[in-house]
């Protein structure tokens, strides 16, 4: 890969979203003509903005945001005020899964169209900004993820003591090779940040992060 | 109708073995709970609407069961602590099964109805299954044997290992191998952190497999007149491959890349970040 790759494969998004000068953009065409790596990134950048806008065209059967925000809200406010929580810690695991769902569906449109046969979340992008490109679908999701993260981690606190002290250990130890993932995801992804496979590979493995914490607080209450 | 039996202890005095040995009448389509914190649980089955519930507990546990339309639960009880049972459950065959032993290995063997179990320190073993079947460890494998169910498979610290299956697979271990043999699913989900993937199945061709691992391998053997589009994604991992295939020169040493088997209809997605990926041919794998 060569260091004009780079460059221009950096500049992609704002090719797309049209904020790049006449001369650039020019440039940017010539450079395009002879470089089939930033062809396929452009493609998917293209794919990532036609698969959003067709999201925002259809939008949730049912909004299920308010009330997950409220039980969480409440549970802060709960938190706060010193109450006990009104969810159980399954409920709320569930309902922070289902927040992710519901918020990052824009990363799981990245990357290869190999989707499975996994059900497409519904999910209104009504609120995301203009700009678009991989780097920022990762962003949105990465932020997304790791509030869910945090709040199931909060939770998991609570109801930690519940668990068998050498279960809570074997937990912490596979949450923490799983933390490695991620940062490791991460350092590839911030020298390389357009690279569709590490966007979608870092979301995966939050994705796991976030399973592994729901399925730990689920076992709270066996 | 809504039945309980009560088999308890009649020693007060200290805890001694003991044994109840108890016969339900189910109605079909009869779900069983079995919740119990410590000990194993066998289950096998009959073509028989009862269930025979043989349990070896302390003379201090009690064995409860409640029958309540087509819902029957089953429990473990103790009076000074935690109960320690060892529960042989025989079964209707289509029976469905919802086991719940934070610490227990659990054997299910011959059903046929849906199946769910949910163990911390404990390995799950499953023969058969139809519907639904969902298998969840912490620290524990997982295995599945002759399955035609949609499988959920999940362990935290564990191997996951399905054999014969043929429904849906989604697999997945944090610290463990996710290994399919003789498999011949068309909707393969499989994906751990710290392990290998092995799959030795038949790719069908209008299946859809992915294959995730971030250290660890990926191997996979491939029947010969295999139909797949398969994409190559990793970060630094080796990329192997020991049969003919459409790809182009230099390409495996790329990070991405992809390359058709066939007419390409079934689509293989293999990842690992740092680790490396081998595709082999069938029968090739025992070497492996």
């Amino acid at each position: 890969m060569s260091d004009s790759t780079d460059t221009w494969r950096d500049r992609l998004s704002d090719y797309l979203d049209g904020a790049l000068e006449d001369s650039e953009r020019s440039e940017l065409e010539e450079h395009l003509e002879g470089c089939e790596e930033c062809r396929e990134t452009l493609v998917e950048l293209r794919q990532v903005v036609a698969r959003a806008g067709s999201l925002v065209d259809a939008p949730p059967a049912r909004d299920l945001w308010p009330g997950i925000a409220y039980r969480i809200r409440e549970t802060e406010e709960g938190e706060r005020r010193g109450k006990s929580f009104t969810f159980s810690v399954p409920q709320l695991a569930a309902a922070a899964v289902t927040l992710v769902a519901l918020s990052s569906g824009i990363a799981w449109q990245i990357a290869s169209g190999f989707s499975a046969r996994q059900a497409e979340p519904a999910v209104s992008v009504a609120q995301a900004p203009a700009q678009t490109g991989l780097l920022l679908a990762s962003r949105i999701a990465s932020h997304d993820y790791e509030s869910a993260i945090a709040q199931l981690e909060r939770v998991l606190d609570v109801g930690r003591e519940r668990l068998d002290t050498a279960t809570v250990r074997k937990v912490e130890e596979k949450l923490a090779l799983i933390d490695r993932a991620i940062d490791e995801a991460r350092q590839a992804l911030s020298a390389d940040p357009s690279n569709a496979y590490l966007n979608q590979y870092l979301a995966g493995t939050m994705r796991r992060k976030l399973d592994l914490l729901r399925r730990t607080a689920a076992l709270t209450e066996l | 109708m809504n039945a309980t039996i009560l088999a308890a202890a009649l020693s007060t005095l200290m805890s001694v073995p003991q044994e109840t040995d108890t016969l339900i009448a189910v109605p079909g389509g009869v779900r069983i709970t079995v919740e119990q914190v410590a000990g194993d649980v066998t289950v096998t089955t009959w073509s028989q609407n009862q269930v025979r519930v043989l349990a070896d507990h302390g003379s201090d546990d009690t064995i409860e069961l409640e029958l309540d339309g087509n819902e029957l639960s089953i429990s473990a009880h103790s009076n000074t602590g935690m109960a320690i049972v060892d529960f042989e459950l025989t079964v209707p065959v289509s029976a469905a099964l919802e086991i719940s032993a934070p610490f227990a290995d659990v054997r299910i063997t011959g059903t046929q109805g849906n199946v769910s179990v949910q163990t911390v320190e404990g390995d799950i073993h499953v023969e058969g299954g139809r519907g639904q079947v969902d298998l969840q460890a912490v620290a524990g494998d997982v295995m599945v044997f002759g399955s035609e169910a949609t499988v959920q498979a999940a362990s935290v610290d564990g191997d996951v290992m399905l054999t014969d299956v043929s429904g849906d697979v989604e697999a997945q271990t944090v610290d463990g191998d996710v290994i399919l043999k003789d498999a011949s699913s068309d909707n393969v989900q499989a994906a751990t952190v710290d392990g290998d993937i092995l799959w030795d199945g038949d790719i069908l061709d209008s299946g859809r497999y992915s294959f995730v691992t971030h250290d660890g391998d990926i191997i996979v053997g491939v029947q010969p007149g295999a139909n797949a589009k398969v994409s190559v994604a990793s970060f630094d991992a080796d990329f192997e491959i020991d049969f003919e295939a459409s790809l182009e020169p230099g390409e495996q040493e790329s990070r991405r890349f992809s390359f058709v088997l066939g007419s390409g209809s079934a689509r293989m997605e293999l990842e690992s970040f740092d680790g490396s990926i081998h595709l082999t041919r069938r029968g090739h794998l025992s070497e492996e």
